[in-house]
């Protein structure tokens, strides 16, 4: 697979799984950029699904490496308040505004392995591949996963409540 | 009569390979669709609020971006095949004059030049940087890799002692140094020095990249040791992720699991 096709069709994919494990643009930009800068590096080969297997799990490597630690976490996100994308209507801003930080927020509640689960398999990765990127048994991922789906929604539902 | 577990009915929804068998009973039983109905709505829930999270991507500026570090790779591996050096990214902000090295001056023009050349089709460039990186490790369906892959190029040490290899680089604030593939019960020690300079060691195998006081060792196996200098703040070290000590201004904070410390050292060993 060449360069161009490669990028394609992995970097929006991969660079939309990086912001939403981080909230923030710039370390999404950089792991997802870093981890194919890798996939080159070491000279990985194979079918796209395998190769976007791997960066899928480098880059969730290099995000626990680099964000894990709550307080940065914290931080980044107090420093980097999700924004929202440009809408015409000031109504909509505001709305999508609150929608992303009550997400975020649902996120942000979640334990690491969670989140990871919860959006690999919202990036369409099969048990097996999401067992092997986080490293936990493939037969426990549907327990652990159904257990992080109620949490984010419960998440969710928190923040919607009104204060 | 046994219905299906939870799990069991994510599985069905996600159609995966583990809930063929639970497939034939949801058809006839109604409690079990009805519950599964429920798992498919939650699946609507975050997939919704997931999307919303979603942004716009300067893509063209993103390819740009790779393309030139991978060509930074190609050419520094054409000027010393051993070297472990490579380009990490650079710091939003920072100047763009990052490398000091004299080969990594001129990877950086070999970047610029082969970087624009292969941006044209049918470039020889792209070519030759295709030869220089291809022929690397073939993953399977499912990668086995870790972090860094199972294929780590074969790298020469920057520095090595009895440990087996390493690497020792001058010390530059705000030093970071980080150390993967570790696992439990692994000794690190970190050595206090008076020299600014910082060194990782570690078992064959392991390999060490180093750029603006960020050390980077994907290490083989322990024990690894860490030769820090004594005065140097900022400094942290991260052992798979976790922070295992900070120095600031104000002082040395230890949070990682130590056996045994000094005024020379302090011995960690890892969970």
């Amino acid at each position: 697979m060449d360069f161009d096709t490669l990028f394609d069709a992995l970097y929006p994919p991969l660079v939309r799984y990086c912001h939403r494990m981080t909230g923030d643009r710039d370390a999404a930009e950089d792991t997802a950029q870093e981890a194919l800068v890798r996939l080159y590096e070491h000279k990985v080969e194979g079918p796209e699904p395998a190769l976007r297997a791997w960066l899928f799990k480098t880059a969730t490597h290099l995000i626990r490496d680099r964000y894990r630690v709550d307080e940065n976490r914290r931080r980044l996100l107090e420093q980097n308040p999700v924004t929202p994308t440009k809408l015409d209507e000031p109504d909509q801003v505001l709305e999508r505004g609150e929608r992303q930080a009550m997400a975020r927020h649902a996120l942000d509640r979640l334990p690491e392995r969670d989140r990871e689960m919860l959006l690999l398999r919202y990036e369409g990765f099969s048990y097996k591949e999401i067992a092997d990127a986080i490293q936990v048994a493939a037969t426990s991922v549907g327990t652990l996963l159904a257990r992080a789906e109620k949490k984010f929604v419960e998440a969710l539902e928190r923040t919607e409540e009104p204060a | 009569m046994n219905h299906i577990s939870e799990e069991g009915l994510l599985a069905l929804r996600d159609g995966d390979d583990l809930a063929a068998a639970d497939a034939g009973h949801l058809e006839g039983c109604v409690e079990c669709q009805a519950r599964y109905d429920d798992v498919e709505a939650r699946a609507r829930t975050v997939s919704a609020a997931l999307e919303v999270l979603d942004e716009s991507w300067d893509i063209d500026a993103a390819r740009a971006s790779v393309r030139s570090r991978v060509a930074a790779v190609a050419a520094a591996r054409a000027a010393d095949p051993a070297s472990t050096v490579r380009p990490l990214a650079v710091p939003r902000g920072a100047s763009s004059t990052v490398w000091r090295a004299p080969l990594a001056r001129a990877a950086v023009i070999v970047l610029l030049l082969g970087g624009t050349a292969s941006a044209l089709p049918g470039s020889p460039v792209r070519d030759w940087l295709s030869t220089l990186l291809g022929g690397g490790l073939v993953v399977e369906e499912i990668p086995g890799a870790g972090v860094e892959g199972a294929s780590a190029p074969s790298a020469a040490p920057a520095a090595a002692d009895a440990q087996g290899t390493g690497i020792r680089v001058a010390a530059e604030a705000p030093l970071r140094i980080s150390i993967l593939g570790l696992g439990p019960d692994q000794d690190v020690i970190v050595r206090w020095i008076a020299v600014d300079e910082v060194a990782v060691l570690a078992p064959a195998g392991s390999r060490f990249t180093s750029s603006d006081g960020r050390v980077e060792a994907v290490v083989s196996g322990g024990p690894v040791t860490v030769e820090l200098p004594r005065t140097m703040t900022p400094a942290t070290l991260e052992v798979g992720g976790r922070i295992y000590l900070r120095r600031s201004a104000d002082g040395l904070e230890v949070t990682g699991p130590t056996v045994d410390r000094s005024d020379d050292r302090i011995f960690f060993r890892t969970r």
